[in-house]
């Protein structure tokens, strides 16, 4: 072996445990002896690499781990925004899409696209536990209040992204009427709210509106393809689902911009 | 250095805590968080540069493993598994930032931590390291970082990234070598790790 191919397997291997092949020649060669030394010298320091720490808050953690009733919520570190879920969603230390969350998705979701209804004043407020529900309920809101086929097409194609990144969070995690809610919600969104909005739209604004939702359709449609591939069996369909979905909502997006859909 | 031996007892001693965990035992799964707490938060630090959020994300991440805890094999990879809860709760929030045009911060202590044992010229190189490995794309970062750091294997790095083994492989090399190829002056004897 070359010195160079010696050290293109070094770059791989831990040089504190090289395989007897790379020993022997290391052994007696200066220049790769000396580069094997870079490399310890190396990952020393990546171990070393300063890393601002909170003592306590493992402590705190697990401090809230054990008082916890069946419900834990998590420390507050500093006041900031949310991130994508609350997990305080955990009953009896089982995951559990809460009822509320599903309800809201389905009233934001379940029926506004289809009828074609005139603006409607937008809901009371209402209570938000859930960061995925708040989102959806003020896409609810947005959709009631607009009769505009490109703005609700812009709504739903951010629907249908939220709910593909839920996917992903999800699908190593939820269990099987879980994920099967979120593949129908997704369903929904795309098959029943995006594309016919893409076909209201009038035939002069399809080029300038229609690619961008293509495109997230098509990334929504790689995306969820890819985590079919690695997924549990008991979620591995409804990402399959979901893939097939964006495809045939994509293709139809396509051949609306390109010829219109005839 | 631990032994084959050792490694056995700790994986056998990290099966019963899942198996307890799943049995509802709380504190079996607060034993488990001892033992991943510090590599999972620095692996997540290095990846947002954000103190608060990475402890955010870690928490968030072992939550959402005692929530699904009954679903995990026993006997599988554990740390892979968790790792990769937290990789995807990483690629969320950098989503849901992208969209809010707030990119994550750059939080970079401004040194390393003094150490009895290191010597300057040891916190010059740490201090190299960082600036490099900051340098690197996000998805070469944590490649590195699950190898080098967390002492995952290629097959572990893949799983957590949702990569192959190959990709996984590819990222690790081609991290080392930037690094390598940055630090050469001070890691390396002169005309050694040239290409």
């Amino acid at each position: 072996m070359s010195c160079q191919t010696v050290r293109n397997k070094l770059l791989l291997a831990d040089p504190r445990r090289l395989p007897a092949g790379l020993r022997d020649h290391v052994g007696g060669c200066d220049a790769c002896g000396g580069f094997v030394a870079g490399l310890t010298r190396l990952d020393d320091a990546l171990l070393a690499l300063p890393v601002p720490t909170d003592p306590a808050a493992k402590e705190k953690f697990l401090l809230a781990l054990d008082e916890a009733g069946p419900i834990i919520t998590r420390v507050p570190t500093v006041p900031r925004r949310d991130s994508t879920l609350l997990p305080a969603l955990l009953e009896r230390g089982r995951w559990r899409y809460p009822a509320g969350l599903a309800a809201g998705i389905a009233l934001a979701v379940g029926g506004v696209w289809w009828a074609d209804r005139p603006p409607a004043a937008p809901p009371a407020e209402v209570a938000v536990r859930h960061d995925l529900l708040g989102k959806n309920v003020r896409t609810l809101v947005a959709l009631t209040r607009t009769n505009d086929p490109r703005t609700r097409l812009t709504e739903l194609v951010d629907m249908a992204d939220t709910l593909g990144a839920e996917a992903r969070q999800m699908y190593l995690i939820a269990d099987t009427e879980s994920m099967a809610g979120l593949q129908k919600l997704f369903d929904k969104a795309v098959a029943k709210g995006v594309v016919p909005q893409a076909e209201r739209l009038p035939a002069g604004e399809r080029a300038a509106a229609l690619p961008a939702a293509s495109a997230t359709l098509a990334k929504a449609e790689a995306e969820a393809s890819g985590l079919a591939g690695r997924a549990p069996e008991h979620t591995r369909p409804m990402l399959q689902k979901m893939a097939a979905t964006a495809k045939a909502a994509r293709e139809r997006l396509d051949a609306l911009t390109r010829d219109g859909g005839a | 250095m631990p032994t084959d031996a050792d490694t056995l007892l700790a994986t056998a001693e990290e099966t019963d805590l899942i198996v307890a965990a799943q049995a509802g035992d709380r504190q079996a799964f607060g034993r488990l968080v001892g033992l991943y707490w510090d590599r999972l938060y620095r692996w997540l630090f290095h990846l947002t540069r954000d103190r608060h959020r990475a402890e955010d994300l870690t928490q968030e991440t072992f939550l959402k493993a005692l929530a699904a805890v009954g679903s995990f094999r026993p006997g599988t990879n554990f740390r892979a598994w968790l790792f990769r809860i937290g990789h995807n709760n990483f690629v969320n929030l950098k989503r849901t930032d992208k969209r809010a045009a707030h990119p994550l911060p750059d939080e970079t202590p401004s040194r390393p931590a003094p150490s009895a044992e290191t010597t300057a010229s040891d916190r010059e190189v740490v201090r190299r390291v960082q600036e490099a490995i900051e340098g690197l794309s996000p998805d070469f970062r944590a490649a590195l970082l699950l190898r080098a750091e967390a002492g995952l294997s290629f097959k572990e790095v893949a799983e957590v990234l949702g990569t192959t083994e190959e990709t996984a492989r590819w990222r690790v090399f081609k991290a080392r070598q930037r690094l390598v190829g940055v630090l050469s002056p001070d890691l390396l004897p002169p005309g050694v790790g040239e290409s």
